[in-house]
Order: structure tokens, then sequence, then C-alpha cells
């Protein structure tokens, strides 16, 4: 017997066409929305009584989410902890759970200007730094080697080691700081290694196998971002140039999310970053003050 | 593309792309008219952002309406919300057909392997990077699919 076949056919034959009524609620929605009505005043088809209270469930549930993941930001850029320490484990680490795309990894030369020699390694567009966005496995490139030949050796390399607790525990992990720049790798039993965060601004510390490294007061970042926001940038700017892309959880939370997409259209916010991904960007007195990208592993 | 080419690529593509919908969230017709509304409604966003490639199908709706429901699976997963796992399965309001019927009665992931091998015909590698598993643990689930519908079958023909 073929069950491939057998199986094939009925999944083929399993699809239904919309209902009439289907059909037309969706085209009444589609219309509002060409007609200029918000998305969000667009409600949505699950929004009745019966089936659409689960759907509303999954909305509350993901902003409920992305507040959490903007608080584990918090974590990160305010209260001068990581996510190795911080972040309750309540799935497995990404690392050795998620095959990862391979990716390139893009020259090592990167563009600068006359009036801030720093190179434009960060994007607020993608979330990447050097090209390495956070989830994606490295092919043969070596990629500290490529962000060493632009900023030079670490200031802080705490080599690879097991992490005790926390998101990542059991896992080998390796941080490596430049200034206040600091690039979380992560490595799975057979070698392959991704980058699990990166972070610019905000201070912090990490410990990976029992040491932890701070860096001085006053460390800078060694890097600016390709579109112009950077630590120090106001929040003015920032709003002005990523305004449709930034959720702020609160006036007090001085944190805000930040989608690739206009935020009327994703309701899950934190999952359209990438899936799996969030990023981060904090606010302190009217100035950004860190930034940072990280895999969502707790 | 203008919003009137949207609107007239709804009514050409919808049938299909509601098709596939349904195959992903069985019978719970108000998941599949979600998955095909924000298919829709985010093909208007990268429209007016002119953000769409030149030749939009079906085919490239399909994808979309795939990354809609793979996306909120993995928000399911990782938030592990048990309450909402917990919550009644909405009751199928179409004439679902023994098929479709067989498929809702699956667990979701299940279902999920089953339409992307199927349907899409992405190979088990393909369907690990999608729903984040391993290669072995993506064989195991299609195969406890596989064993999982062919019992479905058994037991409505059966009943």
């Amino acid at each position: 017997m073929s069950d491939d076949f057998d199986i094939e056919n009925t999944i083929r034959s399993a699809g239904h066409p919309p209902s009439p009524q289907s059909r037309d609620q969706i085209r009444t929605r589609l219309e509002a929305a060409v007609r200029g009505e918000s998305m969000a005043q667009v409600h949505r088809i699950g929004d009745t009584p019966g089936n659409g209270h689960r759907r509303l469930m999954f909305t509350l549930v993901g902003l409920t989410a992305a507040a959490a993941a903007a608080l584990g930001a918090l974590v990160i850029v305010n209260r001068d902890e990581t996510v190795l320490e911080e972040t309750p484990a309540t799935d497995p680490p990404v690392v050795s759970t998620v095959p990862a795309p391979v990716t390139t990894l893009p020259p090592t030369t990167v563009p600068t200007t006359a009036a801030d020699q720093r190179p434009a390694a960060m994007s607020i567009e993608d979330g990447s730094v050097f090209g390495l966005a956070p989830g994606e496995a490295f092919g043969s490139d070596d990629p500290i080697a490529t962000v060493e030949q632009a900023l030079g050796p670490a200031d802080h390399d705490s080599g690879w080691g097991v992490v005790d607790d926390g998101c990542l525990a059991g896992s080998d992990a390796r941080v490596l700081w430049w200034g206040d720049l600091s690039l979380l790798f992560a490595r799975t039993e057979d070698g392959t290694q991704s980058l699990f965060m990166w972070r610019a601004g905000g201070g912090g510390r990490s410990t990976v196998a029992g040491e932890t490294y701070e860096p001085p007061a006053g460390a800078k970042t060694p890097i600016r971002s390709r579109e112009g926001i950077d630590i120090g940038t106001s929040e003015d700017d920032l709003v002005q140039q990523f305004g449709d892309r930034l959720l702020r959880y609160s006036p007090d939370a001085q944190t805000y999310q930040y989608a690739p997409d206009p935020i009327e259209a994703w309701p899950g916010l934190d999952d359209e970053v990438a899936p799996g991904r969030s990023f981060i960007i904090r606010v302190v007195d009217g100035e950004v003050a860190g930034i940072a990208m990280f895999i969502d592993a707790c | 593309m203008t919003d009137d080419d949207v609107l007239a690529l709804y009514a050409r593509t919808v049938d299909e792309v509601y098709r596939y919908a349904s195959r992903l969230a069985g019978g719970d017709r108000s998941w599949a008219d979600e998955l095909v509304q924000e298919t829709y409604l985010h093909l208007l966003q990268r429209a007016r952002r002119g953000d769409v490639p030149a030749a939009v199908d079906t085919g490239w709706l399909i994808v979309s309406c795939r990354h809609r429901f793979l996306d909120e699976l993995k928000r399911q997963r990782r938030r592990q919300d048990r309450e909402l796992r917990a919550m009644p399965r909405a009751t199928a309001d179409v004439d679902a057909g023994p098929a479709l019927e067989a498929l809702d009665r699956l667990p979701v992931d299940q279902r999920t392997v089953l339409v992307l091998k199927y349907i899409d015909e992405m190979s088990v590698g393909e369907i690990g990077r999608e729903i984040g598993r391993s290669v072995h643990a993506t064989e195991s689930l299609l195969a406890r699919a596989r064993t999982a519908l062919r019992a479905q079958l058994t037991k409505g023909a059966a009943s």
C-alpha cells in the first residue's frame, strides 16, 4: 500500500473554497482598508462570539508577550544584567534546537563618514550587526575575525564556556565586548556557531563559566548604525524616522519594540521582526540609550 | 500595484488561497478566514509601499498565507499558553468532508507538517526550518502524522 499516495490525495482533497459569507466578509474588510480605514479599525473577522474568542486571545497573548520581551530588554539594557543571567528558562535554548540558515559574512570593509569614523556596522532596518542577525548560523566564515578586523581585538573575550543557568543553561556560549558593544555567540554540539544576541549601549555585564565581565564606566559604542540612529540620538529623531514601526509600551517604560513594517499591520509585533527575535530600543531622558537584538529563547 | 489591482487579485485568487488556508486551519473557518484576510491585508500594505514583486500570483499569496500561519504557531509554541491550548476547539461549520474532518482531528503540528509536505512539497529539511525542529524531529513528527491521519480515516470509515 502506498501511504504517501493516499495521504497526498487525502490532503489535497481536504481544502475547500470560502463560503459566500466568508468571501464577502473578507472582501468587505479589504475594501475598508482600501478606503483608508486604519487597520486597527478593520475589525478582525474572528472578533465575534464563539470562534472569535480564541482569535482575540491570540491578539492579547501577542501583546502580552511583546511587553514581556520588552521587559526582558529592560533587564538587558537597564538593570545591567544579561539574558544569560536573568531571563527565565521556559524553552530549550534556541542554539541547540533551531536549525538556522547559513549566512555568508559581508565584506569586512564598512562605510564611514568624515564626521564619524566609526564603522556603520549596525542596521536598524534588519537588526543586524556586521551583517549578522541573531539566529543565523555561520558557514565557513569566522564572524569574530570579521568583527576584530574592523574593531581590533576585543576588550574582553570570555572564550567558549558553558552557561550555568538562564535561557542558555548548558549551552556553549562566548561573549565578546568592544567598548559597550557586546556580541553573544552560541555553539551547538556539531560546532555550528550562531549569533544569539548583540547589544549596544546601556552597560551591562556578562557571565560565562563563572567569569563575569563588566565594561568600564563610560565605555563607548565603537560602531554606528547605517540609518543614523545611534546611542545618543534624540528620541524625536528616532520617532521621526521610525515612528510607524515602534511600539512604546508605556510612557514610563522608555522602551520601544521595533518592527520592520508599519505597526498597525502587525498585532504580534515581537514575532514580526523575524520569527523568534526581539529588537529593542531603549530611551532614557529623551535619548537612545540602548539597542539590542536577541533570540527569544525564553 | 494599485489598490484596485489588489481587489481584482483577491477576486481571482481567493478560492485557491482559501483552500490552502482551510487545510492548515482544519475545520476552523474563523481561523481560515483570518489567515486569508491577513494575507491580503499584508499584500495591500506592501503594495502601497511599492514592495511587491512584479507578478504577484497565487503561489506568492500561498507562501504569504503559510508565513502568517507559522508565525502564529510559533507564537503559541513559545508562549506555551496552556489556557489557549485547553480552550475548546472551534467546531467545523462547513461541510468539511471526511478528508478535512480527519485532518482537523490531528494536532495542529501534525496537520502542519502534512500540508507542508504534500501541498507545498517541501523537503523534510525545509519543513524543519519552517517549524523550528531538527530534521530528525521533523521526520518523527511526519511519521506520527501519517499514522494518525490513517487512523482517523479508518475510524471515520468505520463509523
